[in-house]
């Protein structure tokens, strides 16, 4: 299971660590919205919105190697998009500069679209990788439930969490099943074979889930999330609020102005 | 189809979120009301594998990512508002923990993916059954449809932004996932007979 691998870093000891998961969810939306609304080529306030987001990461100790590798995943994405810049050139009369590539002509707004998101789209995976290899997911789960997200919610997001590695429990086991029974499924004639395969993986998971389910409900278990530590609001969490707070006003007011 | 931040602009955040959060709400108060004890472990595994279904994604020229949907499997078990939520909560978990799709952008993937998808599918499937037509041919066309529709919302809303041209955008986006809803619709059918014949009690829950 690659559990492990996922939350590679949430046990690390750091100011950040120690926050209050829903002063972490809170800055990371803030901080997602103040991303997203920026003007496009409002170069200054990316480069103070990069500048807060680089110094909450080296604040929680995580690599920034680490960060900026898993952030690549967002980069196919706003490649595609460049993919299409010239079709936007000029017909919408935007402004045309010359730009040769490739025999093809760029268009200033098709180039300012490119940058414009580019940016955004990379700031915002950050703080979001921030938060999870922060927060735990139980911690995750018990700072929305104290945000209110209706209970049934945080149900259904912790039984899937916890199907999740169920599910790959079973495909580990079916997949190991046919290994030693030794007949190899790349054929396209066993798609018969893989389809019943997938069918079965699904009432595995589903009885192992209910009786998972079952003998939570026979130790108790009502729906709520127990933690060891009580969960409040510290003086760190006013601070670190305070301090995000400021600086992300002040950054909006300097590129208002 | 995941839309990652910084590609949607204000209004089109605004008019997707607000749609998600009512239409989420709703689900929430219904099922809150209507729920039987054997459905949570139900709606937590068809969560599971949605989530392990939509994990094999490729990125689309033009739109954003092509993957497997799978909203029929909760509609046929559980019914559309069920599936509704098990959509959010599995792109929530993506969105927080993995880094697909953005936060800022939450709204719009579950306006396509749970409302949108599954709405298609839902009407679709429900008026089909009422034809009288042979169950399995219903779950393969709404399941096509549902996952052919959300895709065309997704490249709708990145043309509002701006992002996108909308011919390429939907031509791309519709075309990839009219091609993987063929995939869809089979394993969707392949799983419900597979039920049908080891537990076909599992296909009397109540649907809400």
């Amino acid at each position: 299971m690659d559990h492990h691998l996922l939350e590679k870093y949430n046990t690390l000891e750091s100011t950040i660590h120690k926050l209050d998961p829903r002063t972490k969810i809170l800055f990371s939306l803030l901080y997602v919205l103040t991303v997203v609304f920026t003007v496009p080529g409002d170069i200054v306030k990316l480069g103070a919105l990069l500048l807060v987001i680089v110094s909450v990461i080296i604040m929680a100790k995580i690599p920034l190697i680490y960060v900026f590798k898993r952030s690549l995943v967002i980069f196919p994405f706003v490649f595609i998009i460049a993919m299409f810049l010239p079709f936007f050139s000029v017909a919408d009369g935007s402004g045309f500069i010359e730009l040769k590539v490739l025999g093809l002509n760029l268009s200033r707004k098709g180039l300012y679209i490119f940058w414009n998101s580019l940016f955004k789209a990379w700031f915002a995976i950050m703080a979001m990788i921030l938060l999870s290899s922060t927060t735990s997911f139980p911690l995750m789960l018990k700072g929305l439930a104290l945000l209110k997200v209706p209970f049934i919610l945080i149900m259904i997001l912790s039984f899937m969490y916890r199907y999740i590695f169920v599910l790959i429990d079973k495909a580990q086991k079916l997949n190991r099943a046919v290994k030693l029974r030794h007949f190899s499924l790349n054929n396209f004639k066993q798609i018969k074979i893989i389809a019943n395969m997938i069918g079965l993986l699904f009432i595995m998971t589903y009885e192992k889930g209910e009786r998972i389910y079952q003998s939570m409900v026979s130790r108790g278990f009502e729906g709520n999330i127990k933690l060891m530590d009580r969960l409040k609001i510290k003086a760190v969490d006013i601070v670190f609020s305070v301090v995000v707070l400021t600086v992300l006003l002040f950054i909006n007011l300097w590129s208002f102005l | 189809m995941h839309i990652p931040d910084g590609f949607l602009d204000v209004k089109t955040i605004a008019i997707t979120t607000t749609i998600s959060v009512l239409c989420v709400g709703i689900g929430v108060k219904k099922i809150n009301r209507n729920i039987e004890e054997k459905q949570i472990p139900m709606l937590g595994v068809i969560a599971a594998f949605v989530f392990a279904a939509q994990m094999l994604n490729f990125p689309v020229a033009g739109g954003t990512s092509g993957h497997f949907m799978g909203s029929m499997l909760g509609i046929v078990l559980l019914g559309p508002l069920s599936t509704l939520l098990i959509m959010s909560m599995v792109l929530i978990v993506q969105c927080f923990v993995f880094q697909d799709g953005g936060l800022t952008a939450l709204g719009a993937n579950v306006f396509n993916m749970g409302i949108v998808g599954p709405i298609a599918g839902y009407l679709v499937y429900s008026s089909m059954l009422k034809l009288k037509i042979n169950k399995m041919v219903c779950v393969f066309i709404a399941a096509w449809l549902s996952i052919v529709a959300a895709a065309s919302f997704c490249a709708i809303e990145l043309t509002i932004s701006g992002i996108v041209p909308f011919k390429t955008a939907l031509l791309s986006m519709a075309g990839i996932h009219s091609i993987i809803g063929v995939g869809e619709g089979l394993i969707t059918i392949t799983v419900l007979t597979f039920i049908t014949k080891a537990r076909p009690d599992l296909l009397e829950m109540r649907k809400i």
